[in-house]
């Protein structure tokens, strides 16, 4: 009797379980089949550009008839995304933005857009080679870098032309100026970020010391090179600010830390991502007007040599919609798209939140207009953008650049540059060895 | 005869879930780490290659690397954690009316979100505008200008401490509450033996702690090796590689890196290295028969 | 013979206190409390304060400044469906603790109260399931909902959940029925009463700060959970650790607008603590010292 009475209960104690467990699920989200309906994955972060892409959208919906859905994630998990959408197969997104370094591990989840630019006649071109180069693997393009960043140097105009100090061309200049600002002043020379770790952000500056002296991280055979003379002289440069003109802190920084440091007026130069400039200007900002711009130094003698990163638009091959996609993307594309964004922010037309200062196309960079309103912020931009390289894209950039980074930070924390170059070139030759580079 | 089969319904709830949430994806899991599969050429699962994962892991200077840094990682953060909280306890402990507001609040700060915890951190020893560093360098001028993530010892220095902040409210009550829940008359007659303090902390309080500090000791170093959010905000693995740890290295490995199967074969070696450790403490945990 | 021992005791202790042998240590002693309770709190109060900060002001030491509720405002902007993220995260962690506890105060009256052949071996297995990283079980997870369509689900991350609570929720009940006396069950047991009736009316009053310590542990646990949850879900069933990352963009953190969210996100889980706090404290004790 107890028992029959235990069971009974026991049974509806779990019934009541089960109904809570599934009364509590939300339906799942699937593929869109509408054909007039795509999604669009995009960062969250308060990306101006993004937030008026998005304000433009109804004008887009408007031409075409295509619906856009945007689903934001964060920063931080766009690659995981990506890639399990990718992996599921699911088309749940139809256009996707993503990191350069992110390409190519998520190239296999992305089209090909060359058949759809031939067809419709759509240039590549229009865009700077190096960028165009972040976009493309085995030879095709597989996105379109409407957001692309390239590194320029700034500084605080004030206290140069107090001091009567040059923009720096060179790395000399570069330390001699940090040294005049440095005796007369409480600021540093200049704020580098050595920190390890954060996608090799403490790699890009050291990559303009590097190609600007003829140095290289691979050779032709994909050896790592980056050790030889050229290398190690560009490297002992680069770490030596550390004994000049560079606070001890930035060791440890990142590119956040070193660009509020810049913005707190604590250094007088930093080296970093263009769209930094909108932030210094903006209101209530503490060196609104007072920062200059420049192309990145360079060896006596030699051609400067920039850094670019995109941040491109890419067509899924698990997209269902693939011509409205593909529709969507030139529209993001469209030359007058960009311009009219920056136009409105540099005349302050739009809000706040939609303020973008990113131009990518070469006509636009050297748009009279915009570098009218912009003290000719663009045709610097576009000097830099013509001048620089960029990251290999192999798939295995992410591990070669996690090594490099900790080697970096190694040598800013003490250890000697030749050994520690030498032992992250084994490492990595090591690494190619292993994926079958050099076979 | 009824006991028989009701004690077994009882479990029965627990085991369902458990085998359909842990013990079947950790199936899976050993399954992938005995294949080879790189999610940057293919999205399906790779050959099977027996247990090369594991053997390679050996032959990885990285694997090493990661490992000294856990096993120094790990072992400061739980002897820090151990002591600390016995002082905290002790401290906390008695019958006033201060302490009790403390303690009622000191259980906050390990219900706080470890990724905030950690950018707030990394945001306090930053050296221009850090709060903390600033703190530091007022009251001990002599390390105004140490730059706390700047150095292998300082950066662990400071990852200990955010670990350390992080359990040490939760461990800390546990003290307080066994040290509450001792029997006064003992202390008293220790007392009346003319015990100095010393002798009678470590002569009585802490034999008497000692199952609360085996207990401790497990769940600190079980989340201690799980850490992840205090490295990623805190340090990324820098300076350096020397506070990357071995739990950072296997989301390094299969998220950033996409080598899934390795990954999987690490995160079995942790697990290995983990079983070890915590089958010793239980060892003197069941010897003792103090909680079985 | 206690109240003995009190009576001689009592002036012995008045006349120490005057001596400053004993103000010393107590001075120190305050000094230490008050050090341990800034080391703890400073960085909560940090990121409170933050959370009212201007944007000029968020990277500097300041402690005066202009507050303002910008930041609280951008959390409640459309952009940031804080409502949803807040739903999703109630509804993982009372569902999950909801399971979690029953499933584990009748296992862990099972282990507690009868024989059963192998228990050390049972105890300790539910124990390892935690020893391995989570994160190498995300791709069968990810794998196992996709077949299901699990993903983005708040049921995809319940189930998951329950895979980290039950474990310990059992272990920390188990220890403390086994302090509970048999005898009193066995009296009801004489009286008639069914044994879930006997767990139900008597077991459970009495265990009630044990269920409670296991209830907060688990709540924490649930609450906070983060690689999971961002793994596995990216628009419908995103919970607050996810949606903290919101605030990490391109440019790094936006860290006034992260503490304005941390501080909503933490509120709770205070208000909870101090709602159980007076029984949080009994259970640990008992459920830990035999």
């Amino acid at each position: 009797m107890i028992k029959r009475k235990n069971i009974s209960t026991m049974i509806s104690m779990l019934l009541i379980l089960s109904f809570l467990v599934t009364g509590c699920s939300s339906s799942s989200s699937g593929g869109n089949s509408d054909d007039n309906k795509i999604s669009v994955l995009l960062s969250a972060g308060e990306v101006g550009q993004f937030n008026a892409w998005q304000a433009r959208t109804e004008e887009f919906t408007k031409e075409t008839g295509i619906e856009v859905e945007y689903i934001i994630v964060p920063y931080e998990n766009l690659l995981e995304d990506i890639t399990t959408a990718g992996i599921s197969g699911s088309g749940a997104y139809d256009v996707v933005a993503y990191l350069d370094t992110m390409g190519p591990s998520i190239q296999q989840f992305l089209e090909p857009l060359n058949e759809y630019a031939e067809e419709g006649d759509f240039q590549f071109d229009r865009w700077p080679e190096a960028v165009l180069n972040l976009s493309t693997y085995d030879d095709k393009v597989y996105s379109l870098p409407v957001r692309s960043h390239v590194q320029m140097l700034f500084y605080r105009k004030d206290i140069f032309e107090e001091l009567n100090i040059e923009s720096p061309e060179t790395w000399e200049e570069l330390v001699s100026a940090g040294q005049k600002v440095q005796d007369n002043t409480d600021l540093s020379g200049i704020v580098p970020y050595y920190g390890a770790g954060n996608n090799g952000q403490n790699l890009y500056m050291w990559t303009s010391y590097l190609w600007s002296n003829g140095g290289d991280i691979f050779d032709e055979n994909m050896k790592p090179a980056f050790n030889n003379k050229n290398g190690v002289e560009a490297t002992e440069r680069y770490i030596s600010l550390l004994d000049t003109i560079a606070p001890a802190g930035s060791k440890t920084f990142g590119e956040q830390d070193a660009r509020t440091n810049f913005q707190n007026g604590k250094s007088a130069m930093w080296i970093g991502w263009w769209w930094a400039y909108s932030g210094f200007n903006s209101d209530g900002s503490a060196l609104a007007d007072n920062v200059g711009f420049a192309q990145v130094p360079k060896w006596d003698g030699k051609e400067s040599v920039s850094n670019v990163s995109s941040f491109p638009m890419a067509m899924t091959k698990g997209s269902k919609n693939k011509d409205a996609a593909w529709e969507y993307l030139k529209w993001l594309a469209e030359p007058e798209m960009e311009k009219d964004i920056v136009m409105d922010t540099l005349t302050n037309e739009s809000p706040a939140e939609q303020h973008s200062i990113v131009v990518t196309q070469k006509a636009n960079l050297q748009d009279e207009k915009l570098n009218e309103l912009s003290d000719n912020f663009y045709n610097v931009g576009h000097k830099n953008f013509q001048s620089a390289k960029t990251f290999p894209t192999i798939p295995e950039w992410p591990q070669v650049a996690d090594i490099l980074s900790t080697a970096m930070n190694e040598m800013a924390t003490g250890k000697e540059v030749k050994p520690t170059l030498d032992q992250a070139a084994q490492r990595i030759e090591e690494l190619m060895k292993e994926q079958g580079y050099y076979e | 005869m009824k006991n028989r089969l009701f004690k077994y319904f009882l479990l029965i709830p627990a085991f369902i879930l458990l085998a359909l949430t842990t013990f079947y994806p950790l199936v899976r899991s050993f399954w992938i780490s005995l294949h080879e599969w790189d999610l940057k050429e293919t999205a399906e699962m790779g050959p099977f290659v027996g247990i090369n994962n594991y053997l390679s892991a050996f032959s990885d200077y990285q694997f090493w690397n990661t490992l000294k840094a856990t096993l120094i990682f790990t072992g400061s953060t739980v002897i820090a954690t151990i002591v600390l909280s016995i002082l905290v306890g002790l401290l906390l402990s008695k019958e006033k009316k201060h302490l009790s507001f403390i303690r009622a609040i000191l259980i906050i700060p390990f219900a706080v979100s470890p990724a905030l915890i950690g950018y707030s951190w990394r945001f306090m020893l930053n050296p221009d505008y850090g709060l903390f560093d600033q703190i530091i360098g007022f009251f001990i001028p002599a390390l105004s200008d140490v730059i706390w993530l700047s150095h292998e010892g300082t950066a662990m220095v400071a990852l200990v401490s955010v670990v350390v902040w992080i359990f040490m409210p939760f461990i800390s009550l546990m003290f307080i509450s066994a040290l509450m829940g001792m029997p006064k008359e003992v202390f008293e007659a220790a007392k009346v033996d003319g015990a100095s303090s010393f002798q009678t902390f470590f002569r009585i309080t802490l034999p008497m702690l000692q199952p609360i500090i085996l207990i401790a000791t497990i769940l600190t170093t079980m989340f201690t090796l799980k850490a992840f959010d205090p490295i990623v905000t805190l340090t990324q693995g820098g300076p350096g590689a020397s506070t990357s740890v071995l739990n950072f290295f296997i989301y390094k490995t299969g998220f950033q890196f996409f080598n899934l199967g390795y990954s999987a074969a690490l995160g079995y070696i942790l697990a290995g290295i983990t079983m070890v450790v915590v089958i010793v403490y239980m060892r003197r945990l069941v010897k003792g028969d103090q909680w079985n | 013979m206690n109240s003995q021992v009190n009576l001689e005791k009592q002036p012995k202790k008045a006349e120490n206190r005057i001596s400053i042998r004993k103000i010393f240590p107590s001075i120190l002693e305050n000094i230490s409390v008050l050090l341990i309770v800034l080391f703890l709190f400073v960085p909560l109060f940090w990121i409170f304060l933050t959370s009212f900060k201007p944007y000029e002001e968020v990277f500097t030491t300041s402690i005066f400044f202009q507050p303002t509720l910008e930041n609280y405002l951008a959390v409640f902007s459309s952009s940031f469906d804080l409502g949803k993220y807040y739903s999703n995260s109630t509804i993982v962690v009372v569902v999950t603790l909801i399971i979690t506890l029953v499933v584990s105060v009748l296992a862990s009256y099972s282990l507690s109260r009868f024989e059963i052949p192998g228990k050390q071996v049972i105890m300790f297995g539910i124990l390892a399931t935690q020893f391995i990283p989570l994160i190498i079980n995300v791709i069968p997870y990810f794998v196992m909902f996709r077949n299901l369509g699990l993903l983005d689900t708040t049921l995809g991350l319940i189930i998951v959940n329950l895979g980290h609570t039950i474990p310990y929720a059992i272990w920390l009940i188990k220890g403390f029925m086994d302090r509970i006396p048999i005898a009193i069950e066995e009296q009801a047991s004489i009286d008639g009463a069914s044994r879930l009736r006997i767990i139900w009316s008597i077991l459970l009053p009495l265990a009630k700060p044990g269920i409670i310590t296991a209830s907060v542990f688990c709540f924490v646990i649930i609450w906070n959970e983060f690689m999971f949850a961002l793994i596995l879900t990216n628009r419908e069933a995103v919970t607050l650790p996810v949606a903290l990352q919101f605030f990490i963009g391109e440019e790094g953190v936006i860290w006034n607008h992260m503490a304005a969210a941390g501080t909503l996100f933490v509120l709770p889980t205070v208000v909870f603590m101090l709602l159980v706090r007076k029984q949080f404290v009994q259970g640990m004790t008992s459920g830990s010292i035999k």
